[in-house]
Order: C-alpha cells, then structure tokens, then sequence
C-alpha cells in the first residue's frame, strides 16, 4: 500500500513536471517576422518588392476590375453602355454618384501608393547591400537599385496626376505624415499639383533609363525617361484645358506643345515607333515599340468572358460600343463620318453602310453579321438584332446592338470545353497620344491648325502621321475647318476603350454636348432587312461632374477639405 | 445541524419524484463541475446556472445536442439556421443573454470541462447540461467564457450490474416551408411589364404568352416546376444507440454506441452505378471509465470517437440546391430539350438542378473526431486532513477529408429561327462539356486540434461545526489550432478558488484568476477577480416555502479578442497586387507596411454583476428569477473611422468601444406525483436582455446613423414613405440621391431636413437586432399508468430577418419573381403595395437598406412533442427487461409566426427546417 502511494506520487510529479514545463507558450507568434529591418536589410524581397507594390497600384483595367463585373470607363462615356445593369459604372449617369458613394478608389489608392514612396525615400539610407557584395549579382542589383527613388517620384508624380485629374485641388504631401496631419491637411491648388508633377518629371528624366534592355536584368516594365516625359506632356496638356486653365493662359498651350514635341523628335531614338492598330492588343504586345508606358497582366480569358457577346458560351456583353461611336468613324473616301451620310434610319442590309469605314472601326466594334469570336471553336454569325441569338430581348444582350472587338482576343475560347487564355496589357501611355496632344496644344496655342510655329509640325501635320499609318490611310486633315471638332473625333477613335475620353470630355468642359445621353442602334428585322434606327438613352449629366467628390467620409475627418462644387 | 436538513430535503425531492420522468433538480447534486475538483452543490452555489437533465432532452428526436437545446434553458438563445444534418456550421446557433460586444460574440461550450463542439454529439451520452451565465458561473473558464458558455457533462457509470439499454427509432421528415415562386406564364408576363417599366420592348408577344399558358410548346416555351422535379419534400433518419453502464468499487464505466443515418430529400439521385442523394452517416463511440485505484485514489478516463461520412451531388450543396429552386424561373428554360439535353442558356449558365443533380457524380466527406481526456484525483488526507491533488488532462481533433467525383455535362436549348412555331426552323443551341467519366479528386478540408492541461491543490476544512471552507489553486495550460495563420491560441489560468458557508445559510465564493494569452499584449496577462455571495433565507421542507436563496455576483474579467493577428506588429507584408516585370513576363507580388501596429491598449474588459433568487414551494415548484447587467469597454475599433485616407496607411486599432447589456430571466418548474400513476409537470422560461452601444470610435460621418445609444447589431435604413405614384410626385418629392427613380419606386422619408434623400438619412430602423430580445418557453408533460404525453414549445419576439434577395429581388438582373412580390408589388398592388416596381434591372433606389426589405419577425413553435408508453413492470419481468417505453415524438409541427411567405426563423434560402415524426422504441435490459 504503501509503495502504491510513493509510485502515485511519483507519478503525480510526474505528470506535474510534463504539464508545467510543456506550458502553453504566450510568447508564440504567428505574425509575420517582416518587419522594417528585415525589409530594408533584404535586397529582393524586402526594398525591391518594396518598389514594386507602388507599380502594383497603378490603375490597370484589365488587371483591378475598377468600375464593377468588368466595365471599363469607357461605358461611363459615350464610347460605350455597360450590358450588365448591376455594375457600379451605372451610378456615373444615373444619379447614384455622390460624395457617400463617390469612387474612391483613386483617393484612397493613390495616396497609400504617394505613402509608400515617401516612405522609401525617407529610409532610403536604410537600405544596406553590404551583405551581398560577395554575391555574383552584386553590380546588377547596384544599377537596378540606383534608379529605384527615380522611378518612385516618377510614380508619386503619375498618381498625383490621377489625383488632380480626378479631384482638382488635393492635398500635395510630400512627406509621411502622422494621423493628426493627415487630418488636416488642406488641399492645394491644382495649378501648384500640376507643377509638382512637371517639376518632379523634369527632375528624374535624366536618371531614368531610355530603356531596360541595356540595364542589367532587362527589367522591362519599369520607368522610362519617355514615360516621366510623356507624364510631363500629359499633365501639361491638362493643365492647359479649360477645366483646369480658368484665366486662359495660352502660354500653358505653349509649354504643353513643347514637351509633347521633345518626345516626338527623340522618339525615334529611344526607339518608339507607332505600331499597327491591331497590334496594340494581343498575347506578345508587352513590348509594342508604340508603347510608352504599359501594364501587363497574366495571362487569362476573364476580359473575354467579360465583353464576347451573350450566345457566346460564357460570354457577358459587358462593354458596348455606342452608335454615338460608331457615328465618329469616317469613310476613307471623303472623310465624312458614319452620321454625315446617314442622319436617319439606315437599312443595314441593302445600304452597306459600313463599308470603306475608316479601318479602327472594324477592328474595334463587332456589329450585326460578323462573325466573331475569330476562335473556330465558338465563332458565330453575330445576330444583335431584336430577337436575334445575340440580341434583345435576351438576358444581358447588347443594348446597343455592336459588341467590343478592341482589346479582346477573339482566339481566345471561353468554352466550358478547353478553355485557353491570354494576355492583356493595359496601355498607360503610347506614342499616338503624344501626337494627339501635341495637336490639340498647338491648335489651342496658335489657333490655326495649319501653323508649324516654332516646332516646327502643325497640329495638322502631327494627326496626319497618325491618319498616314500604312493601316490607317484615312484622308489628311487640312485646314482650320472644323479642326476642333475633327480632332475630338480623332482622339475618341485613336484611343477608344483606352480610358481617356472620360477625362477628356471633362476637361474640355463638353460634358453638356457629350454626355448627356448617348445613341445607341436599334435594329429591327423588316421583311428580312435588318433597319438601323437610333435611339438616344438619357444620362444625366451635371457641370459638378467635371471633377469627383470628395469622400463624405474625408470631409468628416478632416475639417480643412473643402468639397468640390455644388457637390 | 444543517447537513441533515439537506439530506432530508435532497431526500424529499427524490420520493416525489421517483418516478416522475421529469424531475426538480437536485439540490444535492453538484451545480456544475468544471473538472477542477472544485465541487459546489445546487444547494450552496452562489452563480447564476440552470441545468437540463439528458433525460428531459432524450423527449426531443434530436440526432445531436446542438439541436436538443431549442428554448430548453432560460438566457440560452438557439435558433435554427436549416442545412442538411451533416452540413458544417449549420443547425444551431447560440447565444446567452444576447449581445455583449461589438467584437467577438461567440459562446464558450464546454464537454466534461473541455471545450469541444457539440453539433455532433448524440443525445444519449449526455448527463446533463447547464448553462453558465453569469461571472460567478465562469470565472474559472478564463478569457473564452466571458460571453457565457454550456457546460455539457456525460453520463458516468455506478457501481452495479450491467444495465443494457437498446434504443431504434425512424424519423419521418416532411412538408418544409417554402416561399412560393411563379409560374413560367406570370414570370413571362410579369417580366414583359417590367420591361416596359424600364423603357424596354416587350420580350414576348401575346401569341408567345399563350405557349406559356396552355404549355402546348414546352421546349420552347416552358414552365417547369423546378421544387417539384428535384425536391421531393421528404427527408429521413434512422437512429440507433446502446449503451451499457455498471460498475464495481474498483471500476466504473459507461458505454455508448450511437449511429444515425440521415437522408435528405433529392429526386431521382440514384444513378447507375453512384447515388447523390444527401446523406449523412454517423457513428459516435463513446467510454467515460472510473477507476478507484486505492482508497484516496481515483481516477477517470473518457474517450470519445466519431465517424461521419456525407454525400450530396458535385455539383450542388443542399443548400446550393434550395437557392436554386428559388432562383430560376419557371420559364427560364425546359428541364431537357426535345432532343434529350439538359435545358439550359447563356443566361443561367449550367444551373440545372435536374442536372446537378443527376450528372455531375457526387461529393463526400469523412469526418473523424477523436476526444481523450483524463483525471488522476489524489486525496491526501494521510497528511493534511481534507487535501487533495488532481491532475487531469484534454486532447481532441478532427480532420475532415473531402473526396469529388466530379464531371460536368452539355445543356441548351431550342430556338425557333424561322416563326413561331415552323418546326422545320429550329435550331439548338448547346454549352457545356458533357463528360462520360468522373474525375476524382480528394484533399483535406479541414482540420484542427485542442489540447489542455490542469494541474490544482484542494483543501477542504470545517473551523466550527457549521461552517465549510473549500480552497483551491488550479493551473490551467491549454492550445488550439484551427486551419490557417493566426489561428493558434496559448492560453494559461492561474486561479486561486475560495469558498465559504456558514450555518448553511451564508455563502461566498471568490475566485482570483490571472489568464494568460498569446493573444494579448503587452502584456500576456490579466487579472480577473470575481466575488459572489449568496443567503439561504429560507431552508425548510415541511412549510410552504421549502427553500429560498438570494444571489449575487460581481466581476472583472477580461478577453484576448484581437480583431487582426499579430496587430501590435508593425508587418511589411501587406501586398497590393502583382506587376509585370521583365522580357520573361514574370509576375512580381509587392510589399509595403500593412498598418501602423497597435500598441498602446487594454484588454476588453468586463464588468458584470448578477442578481439571483431561487425558490421552492410546496416541495414541486421551482421558480428562479435573474437580473443582470454587463459594461463591456476596451473593445477594440479601428481608426480608420477617424483618420483620413491621406494618410496613406491603415490606421491601428483603439479600445474606446462600450457596451453595456442587461436583461433578466424568470423561470419556473413544476413536477408532481399527484397519484401513484399520475405525474404532471410544467415548465415556463422567459428571459429578455438588451444593450446600448455608449462609446463608438471617431465622429459619425452620418449623425443619424451614430452607433452611440442603439443596440449592436441594429437594422439600419432609410424609412420609406410608400412609392412614387407619378411623374408629378417625383418632381414634387425630395431628390433621392441613389439611381434615376420613376413611377413605383420607393419613396424615403426626409430625415434630416436638407430635402435631398441620402445616406444622411439612413437611421435606426427601430425593428430590433439580427437575434431576439425576447425569448420564451413553455413546457407541459403528463404520465398516467405508463401513458405519457409532453410537448415543448419555443418562442421569439424582436429581431428582423432581412428579406433573402433570391426570393424578393423583383426579378432584376434575370432573378425569380416569388408570388409574394408579384401581388405586392407596385403594378399589382398600387397603393396597397409593400414592394416596388418590377424591373429586370438593378435599382439602387430601391435596393437600399431600408424598411421595405428588413422584417421584424417572431415566432412560437412547437419545437418538441412526445406520445408514449412504458410498458408495465408485471409484464416487463417476464421479458427480462427493466424498461420499455414505445414513443411517438413529433418536431416543429405547429408553428405561429408573423411570416406568411415562409418559415420566419430560416428565413433564408438554406435548405429548410422539416417537420418530423419520430417513431421508436427503447428497451433497458
């Protein structure tokens, strides 16, 4: 009995001793161990990775899904009218957009991404490669690291620009700032955000490479001197137009137009060259020598699946070209535009009315009777007529009667049956666009579209290259006749369902003419013709609209915002 | 002496209910055991408890406990969420005593003093179950029980012979309710008026509606009744147990074999060589053993195993299923083609659930949970006189391995190209890859573990002839882990127990407990005291009143909630997507610093006191009455509501939310002999709790939507003011800033008087919280010569149920249209309305949170009613048996509710709750 008791206590003890020293642990973490020593003190997983998740936040709709179910800004103009009635794009026109639902997206994202770089450069003396100097990519990482802080304030210039585009005035911070700061901040004029990113542009161009390809590790993707000088250009293009220029200083024209030329006489040079339409979208047009600046995304069939017509298998209509589009288009014969020849209805089938349309049209919109998607596996003849397979008054049809063809890649199977994918890269900036602006700045400084002033090349002269393309040859623009209007025309259809006719529309201040509803094509079959007939959807539109609300939210915690007007 | 007394009353109670089937509860018996060898009586306890007895909750036909505990304990809130039987996270779902916090508001439950679920434990083993509501109830359970918790104890053997008990019983299931969706010939009408409602063409000709109507062309123009196709509306179980106890003064065991098989209630799910029919199939094996080892030595050991093995179509969940069949119209498309092909369009995708069901193979999983625990009790009388020592230890986990035989099929649909009706010019449109074979796949689904280990000192000691004092020291050790990071949890408790009565008529408890966590900085630990008195005021089983104790409790205690893992960290991990990078196109996922760390904080605290009486009259009513209150602070909000964006990083956490709660329960039990053969007994409950938030973070953006002063979990919205009647009450009414609105939209209420409607207007809807502020329940039983009847019954009052989209979406965006929409909506109904407009578009007008779409519901069900016989002892001798009892037991099959569409506590497109007659018999041998 006795020795029971002493082997029950001993294994007492025992068990006591199991149980006080395998004790639960207060001290386990399962937080991750990266903290800012660690980050600085790692070359590729901490600073370079650093530097990249600025790139990660720039806006790319092929990437972020930005507006909702796929839409584009474009379907927020009249470019394009979104098919699915559940996207928050429609609250751009509807009534729904407010300083409680304002699209805060670029607020929100882009100062996180102005954050993140001010906080690079201000630890910038953190960063120590001591420790790998002994690695046999020590002189690679050195270089690529050298024209990181450029690339960063290339980057806070780019979302500044996405800031004061959308917003006007905003604060201009520069430096990292506590809460209590932040929340009071008051914003600064947008003329004083415009030269901040001009002045920063000018400053790191000279740092930026002219490309990657002669940088150790050919790091395409990154910032070049023609991106932070085609920011440059941009951004004094708007600060040109008359939303942002209220006193009408033709001198901002002036300094718009000799950025923009700077560009185009080193564009050979840095080795850009306009490229094929139809080349600016595919699976290998990450290095288009057109593009300037361009955002990849893996590869992948969800823009696909997002805009092939419904009665394509998986296919959602998503983003639909709008007659008022397909009326900008010209004839290669005499230059007049789709609407000019055919004001009223149009009997698609007897009248060919789209033939010897200017070539973008065809690579840009699918309308009735093509047969689309290119891939044999799902091609169809295209019925987007009423009571057609691919037309109302089916579920998610085209409620324009044209689906998108630009940017999608018809070979591309979105069938339940071996599916494939492919590539999108989102065009931040391309070289058509500085011609485009560097027209608009020259007419707008000379007011003769015909005057080569001191640059030597009219605002004419600059939107004939593009006409001129071997796959374009549309009519050469002369003469003064209309030029503003020609030009708007030009620019919507070079660069449609590229995300800038929204912002342009806006700074030209042509809200009212534009936006105010849009046409889309009604078709009809009649004894067997399909008749074309235009409808117009109202879309409201207001002269607040030209600049976003401030979040309710922000004007809540900082007592220094001030609203938009009449917002 | 006083000890007596509470032998002869223990003993009173016992004579008048000996036989009863339901019985008060025995004051003599240990109010709740913990495992810490700390061991208050019913009698002498000083916390806030109520404890059901297996037996009671054997009456319901229950396959596990979680669904046992319908309004069964006063402050216990359960409600049932639907889902098949053997779906996770479906079933029950708890609360006590309501809302306490804005953060975490899980319950603790607890299975023989270790935490475990419950969801899949049978009925059978279970002893008893007590909730714990107040501090006093919970001090010893550290930071996990501060929002109350069950205790759930399993049946042990006695010393004895073996006692057999075998128990069979078949359930049928039937007539769940459902909201009922239109007809193909109304959607198709109804969506050609929505049409016109949004400036449309009309989708259908008249000639078109007519095919609706008079079917004559069903492959073209269809109205399937997609419910009556698949759903059969008839489920069943079969249930089985036995279980063995007995014992000798060395060994004590109790033995348990559970099975039950649950099918559910697909059409034509049997295939050739698979059946997809929901199944669940579930063994519990269950051995609690006792061992007296020597005189001073006891010990105890449970092990518990369960095996569950389910099975439903690939392709659709029980649940998957019902939101299907509200969701599809009746004239989407037919169930298959003339040519044999799944119906199905670009519209709806491959949806079919004929053909989910039929084709796309089947989905299993097989559960495994496996709970060890043990108790090693050493009494050290030998050197100080009322010592002793336990040491006793926790270990259970569960994995569940998932396994798909998956293949997906062809679906499509005819069209006529040339007139309607020329069926020379018809073409098919077809989608989808028809797989002959299954592919099969298998991974593991989920998994986790939870060990704990107790080590404590106990002494027991009497200074005087009357008094009792009991002291412990207990150390607690224990750690889970659940699937992903940040789900491991360390926990430690060191509480010092102390317990003092006096002439049986004065009581006190105090428990000191320091509770660690890995989960709590910077400091790891955190001191929580609890006091709770208590006075016997009335002690006498000969006068009327047979007993009377007052109770009180107050307490701090403390939780580890952290609303982010690691939140004190300042982590560079936070990534915002990839960039493409380099001529090999290679994608390069960023980091930055994810938020600025949490550092200066408190833990969240509570402080909570308790007020109790317990009664007994006439030595058969027990009538218990509890009032409490609760202020919750340091619950941690984060900052993002008070710092710009401009900041450019997210903001930490601040522990400046309060919450104060507080509420009461009533209870009273009668149980009777009134003759040798006659028992009666009646039971009644009725608790209500509320709360208040006092303290919010930042400066509401919207002034009427401030949390401050309104319950957590409020319905909020904007008030409707009916609906737009024309285009002059458009003009005249305020601006609605949400879409473009016409004729049959909502119209809101201009709250704040700036004569725009927006969010400024959002407020309180005034229609209680997403769980009941009132609950009840009442209970009657009778037994007459071995003839018994009981029924138990559940009712809620003050919640809302938010209206499920699937069933009252108005068919925007292709949705169903349900015939409460249809005849209440705006083109139906006019003025009388209670929903908008049709439109086949999203309105977000009318879309928004507000009192069109929030329902304030309440219900009283017959949750449980039992029919049975036992069989008399004469003729029981014969049959070598103890007893027989044959029993008839219904579930849910009277209901009252403020829901005429469909059941108002599933309110939800969750597979549904069905009405069930259990028929069974039990035999003790």
């Amino acid at each position: 009995m006795k020795t029971d008791m002493n082997k029950i206590k001993y294994a007492l003890l025992g068990m006591a001793a199991v149980a006080i020293t395998g004790c639960a642990d207060l001290d386990y973490n399962e937080g991750s161990s990266r903290d800012e020593d660690w980050t600085y003190n790692s070359p590729i997983n901490g600073v370079k990775n650093l530097v990249y998740d600025v790139y990660a936040q720039m806006p790319s709709e092929f990437k972020d899904d930005l507006y909702g179910m796929g839409a584009m800004l474009a379907s927020a103009t009249d470019e394009a009218e979104f098919a699915l009635s559940y996207s928050p794009i429609h609250n751009y026109y509807n009534g729904g957009w407010t300083p409680s639902n304002p699209f805060d997206n670029t607020w929100t994202v882009a100062y996180r991404a102005i954050t993140q770089v001010h906080m690079y450069l201000e630890r910038i003396n953190k960063i120590d490669l001591s420790e790998y100097e002994y690695d046999p990519d020590y002189q690679t990482m050195v270089q690529q690291f050298e024209i990181f802080p450029y690339e960063l304030r290339f980057l806070r210039a780019y979302f500044y620009f996405e800031l004061v585009r959308a917003y006007g005035d905003v604060p201009l911070v520069t430096t990292t700032l506590t809460n209590a700061q932040a929340n009071s901040v008051a914003r600064t004029p947008a003329e004083e955000v415009f030269r901040f990113i001009v002045d920063e542009c000018d400053a790191v161009a000279q740092y930026l490479p002219v490309s990657y390809n002669d940088v150790p590790g050919q790091e395409i993707g990154r910032a070049t001197r023609g991106a932070a000088l085609a920011l440059k250009a941009r951004a004094l293009l708007y600060r040109a137009s008359p939303l942002f220029n209220k006193d009408n200083n033709r001198e901002l024209w002036k300094e718009a137009a000799a950025a923009g030329k700077f560009i185009i006489d080193n564009a050979a040079v840095w080795g850009y060259s306009l490229s094929e339409y139809a080349n600016l979208w595919g699976h290998d047009t990450f290095t288009n020598p057109e593009f300037i600046f361009v955002l990849g995304t893996q590869a992948s069939n969800q823009f696909e699946k997002y805009n092939y017509p419904v009665g394509v298998e998986n296919g959602n209509s998503g983003n639909c070209p709008t007659q008022s589009l397909v009326d900008a288009y010209e004839y290669r014969a005499d230059g007049k535009t789709f609407k000019e020849k055919h004001p009223g209805n149009i009997n698609v089938t007897t009248e060919n009315p789209y033939d010897g349309l200017d070539p973008r049209f065809a690579l840009t919109v699918v309308k009735n009777g093509d047969v689309w998607p290119s891939n044999t596996t799902q091609q169809l003849v295209m019925e987007t007529y009423r009571g057609g397979f691919n037309g109302a008054p089916k579920y998610g049809a085209t409620p324009t009667g044209y689906y998108l063809k630009k940017f999608v890649d018809g070979s591309c199977v979105t069938a339940a049956n071996n599916p494939t994918t492919t590539r999108h890269n989102w065009i931040v900036m391309r070289l058509a666009e500085v011609y485009l602006n560097y027209a608009e700045a020259m007419y707008n400084y000379y007011g003769d579209a015909d005057a080569a002033g001191e640059f030597g090349m009219s605002a004419n002269e600059a939107i004939n290259v593009l006409r001129n393309r071997p796959d374009i040859m549309m009519p050469e623009f002369h003469g003064n006749d209309g030029f503003e209007e020609r030009y708007m025309r030009e620019r919507m259809v070079e660069l449609a369902f590229e995300g800038h006719r929204f912002w342009d529309v806006r700074r030209w201040k042509k809200g009212a003419e534009f936006f105010n509803g849009v046409n889309v094509a009604d078709l009809r079959l009649e004894n067997g013709d399909v008749i074309l007939s235009r409808v117009t959807k109202n879309r409201q539109w207001a002269e607040k609209y030209n600049l976003y609300p401030i979040p309710q939210s922000e004007l809540q915690k900082n007592g220094n915002l001030t609203q938009n007007p009449n917002w | 002496m006083n000890i007596n007394k509470m032998l002869v009353l223990a003993a009173a109670a016992a004579s008048v209910t000996a036989s009863a089937q339901v019985t008060l509860n025995d004051k003599n018996a240990y109010a709740y055991d913990l495992g810490y060898g700390v061991e208050i009586s019913d009698f002498f306890t000083t916390a806030a408890v109520t404890t059901i007895s297996g037996e009671e909750l054997q009456q319901t036909s229950a396959t596990n406990l979680a669904e046992a505990l319908y309004g069964r304990l006063p402050a216990l809130t359960a409600l049932s969420q639907g889902g098949f039987a053997g779906d996770e996270n479906k079933g029950a779902s708890f609360n006590i005593r309501g809302y306490h916090t804005l953060s975490d508001k899980s319950i603790l439950i607890l299975v023989d003093g270790y935490e475990r679920p419950i969801d899949r434990l049978s009925v059978e083993e279970v002893e008893s179950v007590t909730v714990l509501k107040d501090a006093a109830a919970t001090a010893l359970l550290g930071h996990e029980g501060v929002n109350g918790a069950i205790l759930v104890k399993t049946k042990r053997g006695s010393i004895g012979r073996a006692h057999v008990t075998v128990d069979y019983s078949h359930k049928f299931q039937f007539s769940p309710e459902f909201a009922d969706m239109v007809d193909g010939y109304t959607y198709a009408r109804a969506l050609n008026r929505a049409r016109a409602n949004d400036g449309l063409s009309a989708a259908y000709t008249d000639g078109e509606l007519n095919l609706f109507k008079d079917g004559s062309a069903p492959f073209f123009y269809p109205n399937v009744n997609w419910r009556d196709l698949t759903f059969s509306n008839r489920g069943e179980e079969d249930h089985a147990y036995v279980s063995v106890y007995g014992g000798t003064d060395k060994v004590r065991y109790y033995t348990n074999i559970d099975f039950v098989d649950s099918r559910g209630a697909l059409k034509d799910a049997g295939q050739a060589d698979y059946n997809a029919q929901l199944r669940r199939s579930k063994a519990n094996i269950r051995t609690n053993l006792d061992f007296s080892i020597t005189g001073s030595t006891e010990m105890s050991v449970n092990l518990f195993g369960m095996f569950q093995e389910t099975k439903r179509p690939s392709d659709i969940s029980a649940d998957g299923l019902i939101s299907t069949l509200y969701t599809l119209p009746a004239s989407a498309f037919p169930y298959k083609t003339s040519t044999g092909i799944w119906g199905g369009n670009e519209t709806y995708g491959a949806v079919n659930p004929a053909a989910r069901i039929q084709e796309s193979g089947f989905y299993k999983t097989h559960q495994r949970q496996l709970w060890v625990d043990g108790k090693l009790t050493q009494k050290l009388d030998f050197w100080v006189k009322g010592l002793s020592v336990f040491i006793s230890a926790g270990y259970a986990n569960s994995s569940i391995m998932a396994e798909n035989s998956s293949k997906s099929f062809e679906y499509g649909y005819e069209r006529y190209t040339g007139t309607i009706g020329d069926k020379n010019n018809v073409a098919l449109a077809t989608f989808g890859n028809k797989q002959n074979d299954l592919t099969f796949a298998n991974w593991v689904d989920s998994q986790w573990w939870t060990a704990s280990g107790n080590i404590g000192v106990n002494w027991k000691h009497s200074f005087t002839a009357d008094d009792h004092f009991n002291a412990a020291i207990i150390y607690n050790n224990k750690g889970e882990n659940r699937d992903g990071r940040g789900n491991t949890y360390y926990r430690q408790n060191i509480m010092g127990v102390f317990h003092y009565d006096y002439l049986s008529r004065f009581m006190g408890d105090l428990v000191l407990a320091g509770n660690g966590s890995n989960r709590s900085y910077p400091s790891k630990w955190a001191f929580s005291p609890v006091l709770s008195l208590g006075w016997i005021y009335a002690d006498n089983s000969e006068s009327l009143l047979n007993y009377g104790k007052l109770r009180a409790s107050g307490a701090i205690q403390h939780t580890d909630y952290m609303p982010t893992y690691g939140m004190w960290l300042p982590t560079w991990d936070a990534s915002h997507g990839y960039v493409i990078i380099g001529n090999n196109y290679s994608p390069t996922w960023g980091a930055s610093l994810g938020a600025f760390p949490t550092t200066d904080f408190s833990q969240e605290t509570s402080k909570s006191v308790n007020l109790g009486t317990d009664l007994r009259l006439l030595n058969s009513l027990d009538f218990t009455v509890d009032g409490f209150y609760q202020r919750r602070s340091h619950i941690m909000l984060s900052a993002n509501n008070e710092n710009s964006s401009v900041v450019g990083i997210q903001s930490s956490y601040n522990d400046v939310g309060e919450v104060e709660s507080y509420g009461f329960e009533v209870s009273a039990k009668y149980a009777k002999h009134i003759t040798p053969d006659l028992n009666v007994n009646a039971g009644v409950t009725l608790a209500w709790s509320s709360n208040r938030v006092l303290k919010y973070i930042g400066t509401p953006t919207y002034p009427l939507s401030d949390p401050v002063g309104h319950r957590v979990n409020e319905a909020w919205g904007l008030q409707s003011a009916g609906f737009f009647k024309d285009q002059a009450d458009i003009d005249g009414s305020c601006r609605q800033e949400f879409s473009t609105v016409s004729v049959g939209d909502v119209k809101y209420r201009d709250l704040n008087g700036d004569k725009v409607i927006n969010q400024f207007d959002v407020t309180s809807l005034n229609g209680g919280t997403d769980i009941p502020e009132l609950n009840y329940a009442f209970n009657l039983g009778v037994e007459y010569k071995g003839f018994g009847v009981n029924a138990w019954f559940q009712g809620t009052g003050n919640y809302y149920k938010y209206l499920p989209t699937e069933i009252w979406g108005g068919m925007a965006n292709g949705g169903n249209l349900s015939v409460d929409y249809y005849n209440n909506c705006y083109d139906m109904a006019g003025d009388n309305a209670l929903y908008p407009r049709l439109t086949t578009q999203t309105n977000n007008n009318n879309n928004q949170n507000s009192d069109i779409w929030y329902k304030k519901v309440h219900f009283l069900k017959m949750r449980n009613c039992e029919l049975y016989y036992k069989l008399p002892s004469t003729l029981l001798s014969k049959l070598w048996l103890t007893s027989a009892k044959v029993f008839v037991q219904g579930e849910n099959l009277v209901s009252f509710d403020n829901v005429d569409a469909m059941d108002a506590e599933v309110f939800s497109t969750a597979y549904p709750m069905f009405k069930g007659v259990n028929v069974g018999v039990t035999l003790t041998f």
